[in-house]
């Protein structure tokens, strides 16, 4: 009985969950999207659209998503070839 | 994957932190290796459908209510079952919960697949009506 009392006086569990979930999802999430699910797709979009204006070879363009706190950070990393304003002209 | 070639999603979700956790993963799953997000077709439809619902615990502030599984999920709302013993009833005979007009569950499922069929139907079973477990047991019809 003296257990029962307890387990109704306790607060609202419901508030809780939520709390529990917003945290779990965010941290779910953000893995998520840290993995090589669209960094993959995103660098060779980025790798077509260059090589339209600049030769470039495939490796060229690299793409890397940091995550420090509540910052994420893209780090996209365009390397143009030497010879670059010579193709300008030839383009 | 069987999702792989959906065009709709019914996410089931009942309102528990494993289950709505559950859900948001099928929903990564969905937006990310469903043959649409692939070839990067329009997304596959997202329904959300919430089931076993209880007012009492929620009033209570003992259950999550539509509104937080709502704003965590962020996908439109098919349905809400309410949480009865037709369900239970219904899968020990073998016959869908459905086909039991007469129960809170059977409604709201007929409901459900109204709406996704394209009517406009109000939410039914989501707000107090009546109290007391006798006027919820004989009540026929909302």
């Amino acid at each position: 009985m003296k257990l029962m009392d307890l387990f109704r006086k306790q607060p609202a569990s419901a508030p809780a969950a939520r709390e529990r979930l917003q945290i779990l999802l965010a941290h779910e999430r953000a893995g998520r999207e840290g993995g090589a699910d669209f960094l993959p797709q995103l660098q060779r979009e980025l790798l077509q659209v260059v090589k339209k204006y600049v030769q470039i070879d495939d490796d060229k363009v690299q793409v890397q998503l940091d995550r420090e706190g509540d910052v994420a950070t893209l780090e996209v990393n365009v390397e143009l070839p030497e010879t670059l304003p010579e193709q300008k002209r030839s383009a | 994957m069987a999702l792989y070639y959906a065009d709709e999603a019914i996410v089931v979700t009942n309102p528990e932190v494993s289950s709505v956790r559950d859900s948001d993963r099928i929903l990564g799953v969905l937006q990310s290796k469903s043959k649409r997000a692939e070839e990067g077709a329009d997304p596959v439809k997202e329904h959300l459908l919430l089931t076993r619902y209880d007012l009492d615990r929620v009033e209570r502030g003992e259950m999550l209510a539509i509104d937080d599984v709502l704003e965590i999920l962020s996908v439109p709302l098919l349905g809400v079952i309410p949480e009865d013993q037709a369900v239970l009833r219904a899968s020990n005979l073998g016959q869908p919960v459905v086909m039991d007009n007469e129960s809170q569950p059977g409604q709201a499922y007929g409901d459900a697949v109204g709406r996704f069929l394209g009517e406009d139907l109000p939410h039914r079973f989501i707000k107090r009506e009546k109290k007391g477990l006798f006027g919820r047991m004989f009540r026929r019809s909302a």
